[in-house]
């Protein structure tokens, strides 16, 4: 009984109707904006040519040949080669496992530290909400590359302090969101209501109170991981992350900055990259966060 | 209301007092010598005279307790005196005073850009919500959200100072020098606005004194004009203005790539260089502009809605 | 066309339905309201009313269509109408008043410009003289130093004092018709009636007509000239005010004057009908009313009929008509 009261717009209790065709993954993605489904093939594809590409072209980023330098994309080299006759698909794969895994890491650590420090503040209230909540209206104030470039002025550049950065600029809307989840469930009558019943805590929390978070979380979480991808690029453009010769997304972009004219592509396709990834993981929060609101009928 | 304000007022000193203390403390624990690094910017020789780095030490202060070194330097940090640039031996509120005008300049243009074009992008979205308008602004949303400006500024260069000719690829003397970085760097802010405008326009064009200036005989056009856009911007006010603050500092790629001597560049060079009285200068600057901007909006968002002032008993 | 007998505004079976699908919310409604006079519509809440003054503008909310019927509006058929010629109607031949009359004003603009925009958008009236004329509007609705009050905003006003406004702006143009959607409702008992007093001293003065939309027959005695009585998206009575205040004949209508005319019960209570107000949606069998009638219980044969099948409006007299079956027997039998 209490479970049918569900939270105005957070909890979608409608069972969709099977979409034609059948099998788990095709309801799934049947329930669900077309780009959810559309993010999700991009952004696998991309994770797969990270994770096997260089297992399957045995590609090479490092190996240099100063006769084959600045060339037009071709058979051998499919994305052309950079000013030091490098491959820059073989360069782009392995800048991207760079890029795309900082971003990654820093957005899971900041969700743990942001919804830990959300539902505390929601929770307990008093002076650790106040704190807590100044420090997330500071940061939220200070543009994030502001931020991490003063802290890369402190611990000097490399990709750990480029995590670190990007946490600590990265944690608060998750603390803000899973802040108000937790008062508005503080609120709810289905805790009171469960309660009565004599449900334990526990049960409360894993029925009612997780579900209400994850869908919430995971939309913002994608949505931002877009523009962490876009700020570890430029972080490291600026020469203030990943260092070289590890060849990151934005490394890419600033080295082809002097061969514009010559060579295009060096420049088009690690930034194609970052926009395409981006784009992907919108979509893939774009389509959660339809799915959330959409009105019930 | 004046218990309210003062609050604030409180909690902004507070707020600014530990930025103070993390911009003085952050860049000692660096380890960093700032005498050492002083004469090594401007001597040539590689071995340093230890008795003319002592020296310099006394004078700069560095000799004294850390609590002292840091009640000096707020006392002549709150009078703007955040000593003189390592690099430049400028005074730092004169180069941070010259930087600002810049990225205002630069931080200005590029939203007046995305106000431009999100404004009408909304609106029409918001129109007919769900519909094949609205679907195509959001899709052009998320592409604007996805569009890393650091790639934007290099095509732009290559289509419109490489290939054509027409403007300058970078620098800073002028009108036409704004136009490029301008540009890259509307295109994010571009992309919230129209969501925001078409969200606000949403609900206010389901409004009841929408359907009571139809009843008086007003086209849509003419209601969204004349009714639907003041109240609809509302909430794009405060949204311009959080982007105002974070494009006047946070602009460091942009003002890189085009080389235009903005706050972003300034504090970019100062982390590079080790310029310490530039880098606490910059990031006390940023800090405090950041948050006065952000109060201001409050205010503004009060000015705008004079319902709210009826609310507040003024 | 419109000669004097042909009525200003005729309704003709509208039915309104949401876009996506389900029972119509209103259903087959005609009304017709003559030039100068006072119709009065009446119904619970929820039975339609304010759908069918929004259709007779055409100012449906998003997701609600007309599917069916006809509107007529001074010879021109409301339906088919241009958009042009729509805004054209709302701006000059209909004024609309609204129940929550604070919240039909820009919360951002002043008083002036909302009351000027009929005169200059629909006459093409320059600004200074259009506001010059603004402050003799207010004046006409006693609206107390409206100098300063046409530069107020919407929240500076009380409710009654921003149902003036409203009345100000619906009648700037000289409509020939003034749509009020309880106008009444939100406000003060005293300043109702102040309200509803301007309302009878304009039309008699401007001698326009008026749809006066209610749920209360108190009003409706006071100043209507016909009542139509809605229930569940239809009318199930309709005639002289006097007629059907003295002598009403669907159980409907006898249980909502006996409600708003009557004393309270002994016991204090204020009667009220049993049963919950019915939308169109929820239709039980034949007659729409039958689960709450008081006069179908017991009587098996009637019974019978009732939610065998939908009455039919049929005519009493010349002018009165009512959707019962119960009415038919009396009407047959007599
Ligand atoms: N936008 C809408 N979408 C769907 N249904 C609606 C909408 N607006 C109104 N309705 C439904 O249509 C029915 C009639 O509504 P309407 O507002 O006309 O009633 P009313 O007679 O004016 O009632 P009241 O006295 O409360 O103003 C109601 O059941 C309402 O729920
Ligand atoms: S038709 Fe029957 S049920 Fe309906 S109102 Fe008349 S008597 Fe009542
Ligand atoms: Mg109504």
């Amino acid at each position: 009984m209490a479970a049918d009261i569900t939270l105005s717009r957070q909890a979608t209790t409608t069972e969709p109707a099977t979409p034609p065709g059948h099998g788990p993954l095709r309801r799934f993605l049947g329930t669900r904006h077309w780009t959810f489904a559309a993010g999700s093939v991009i952004f696998g594809t991309i994770l797969a040519v990270l994770i096997l590409g260089p297992a399957i072209w045995s590609l090479d980023p490092a190996k240099q040949d100063i006769i084959q330098r600045l060339k037009p994309p071709s058979g051998q080299y499919w994305l052309g080669t950079d000013n030091l006759g490098r491959d820059v698909f073989a360069r782009l794969v392995e800048g991207g496992r760079f890029t795309v895994t900082i971003a990654a890491l820093s957005v899971l650590i900041s969700v743990v530290i942001g919804v830990s420090i959300g539902i505390l503040a929601g929770r307990l209230g008093g002076w650790f909400e106040e704190i807590s909540m100044r420090i997330v209206d500071l940061l939220i104030a200070i543009p994030d590359t502001v931020i991490a470039i003063f802290l890369v002025a402190i611990f000097g550049p490399g990709h750990v302090t480029l995590i670190v950065a990007l946490t600590i600029v990265g944690w608060t809307p998750y603390a803000r969101l899973s802040r108000g989840l937790a008062l508005q469930v503080n609120a709810m009558d289905y805790i009171r209501a469960a309660e009565v019943l004599g449900m334990t805590r526990r049960f409360i929390l894993i029925r009612h109170f997780l579900p209400n978070l994850i869908r919430p979380i995971s939309a913002v979480t994608f949505l931002r991981f877009g523009h962490k991808l876009i700020t570890v690029g430029g972080l490291s453009y600026l020469g203030l992350g990943v260092q070289p010769p590890a060849p990151d997304w934005g490394l890419m972009l600033a080295a082809a900055q002097p061969y514009l004219d010559r060579a295009p592509m060096l420049m088009i396709a690690p930034g194609l990259a970052i926009f395409i990834t981006a784009l992907s993981v919108t979509w893939i929060g774009h389509g959660l966060e339809i799915d959330r609101t959409k009105p019930k009928d | 209301m004046w218990k309210i304000a003062l609050q604030r007022v409180a909690m902004l000193i507070l707020m600014m007092l530990c930025v103070s203390l993390l911009a003085f403390l952050v860049p000692m624990a660096s380890g960093s010598d700032p005498a050492r690094t002083i004469l090594l910017s401007h001597g040539s020789d590689l071995a340093l005279d230890p008795a003319q780095v002592e020296a310099l030490r006394r004078e700069l202060g560095l000799d004294q307790p850390l609590p002292m070194q840091f009640l000096i330097w707020l006392g002549n940090a709150v009078q703007g005196d955040f000593g003189n640039s390592f690099a430049s031996r400028q005074p730092v509120i004169h180069e941070i005073g010259s930087a600002l005008i810049v990225s205002a300049t630069l931080a200005l243009s590029a939203l007046a850009i995305a106000v431009a074009v999100a404004l009408p992008m909304g609106t029409l979205a918001a129109m007919r919500p769900g519909g094949r308008v609205d679907g195509g602004v959001t899709l052009l949303v998320q592409t604007f959200v996805a569009i890393p400006e650091y790639w934007l500024a290099p095509i732009l260069i290559l289509i419109f100072a490489l290939h054509l000719g027409a403007l300058p690829s970078s620098g800073w003397f002028g009108p036409t020098s704004v136009i490029l970085p301008a540009l890259a760097l509307s295109i994010r802010p571009m992309a919230y606005f129209t969501q925001v405008t078409r969200a606000a326009m949403i609900d206010v064009l389901n409004a009841p004194y929408i359907t009571a200036a139809r009843a008086r005989g007003l086209s849509m056009p003419q209601t969204v004009l004349r009714h639907g856009l003041r109240n609809g911007s509302i909430p794009v006010v405060t949204f311009f203005s959080l982007w105002f603050a974070s494009l006047l500092g946070g602009s460091v790629v942009i003002e890189v790539i085009f080389a235009i001597p903005g706050m972003g560049r300034l504090f970019y060079e100062a982390v590079i260089n080790k310029d310490i009285p530039l880098l606490q200068g910059g990031f006390v600057a940023i800090v405090a502009l950041a948050i006065t901007i952000n109060t201001l909006a409050d205010i503004l968002y009060v000015v705008i809605n004079p319902s709210l002032r009826g609310a507040n008993g003024r | 066309m419109t000669t004097d007998h042909a009525p200003l505004l005729s309704v003709q079976n509208l039915t309104v339905a949401s876009a996506t699908g389900g029972a119509p919310l209103i259903d087959g409604l005609s009304l017709t309201v003559r030039r100068g006079e006072v119709l009065a519509l009446v119904g619970e809440s929820g039975s339609g009313k304010s759908l069918t003054a929004l259709s007779i503008t055409r100012l449906l909310p998003r997701g609600l269509r007309i599917t069916g019927g006809e509107i007529a509006f001074a010879g021109q058929d409301v339906l088919t109408m241009s958009p042009a010629a729509l805004n054209r109607m709302r701006g000059a031949g209909i004024g609309m008043l609204f129940q929550q009359p604070q919240a039909m004003l820009d919360p951002t603009a002043r008083v002036r410009t909302q009351v000027a925009e009929p005169l200059i958008l629909g006459k093409g009236m320059a600004r200074r003289a259009a506001f010059a004329r603004v402050i003799d509007l207010m004046r006409n609705v006693r609206i107390p130093a409206p100098e300063a009050r046409a530069k107020a905003h919407a929240f500076e006003l009380s409710g009654g004092m921003a149902q003036r406004v409203m009345m100000a702006t619906a009648l700037a143009a000289e409509p020939e018709l003034l749509i009020a959607d309880e106008p009444t409702t939100a406000l003060d008992v005293t300043v109702q009636a102040q309200i509803l007093q301007l309302l009878k001293a304009e039309q008699a003065r401007r001698n326009f007509a008026i749809l006066l939309i209610t749920h209360d027959l108190t009003v409706v005695q006071a100043f209507a000239d016909r009542i139509a009585v809605m229930y569940a998206g239809r009318i199930v009575e309709e005639g002289p005010a006097a007629q059907i205040m003295a002598d009403p004949q669907h159980p409907y209508t006898r249980a909502l004057i006996r409600c708003s005319l009557l004393e309270p019960e002994a016991d204090g209570r204020l009667l009220s009908i049993p049963g919950s107000g019915a939308t169109a949606r929820d239709i039980a069998c034949g007659c729409r009313y039958a689960p709450r009638c008081h006069v179908v219980q017991g009587d098996t044969h009637l019974h019978h009929r009732c939610c065998g099948a939908e009455p039919g409006l049929i005519g009493l007299g010349t002018d009165h008509a009512v959707r019962c079956h119960a009415s038919q027997t009396q009407a047959s039998a007599a």
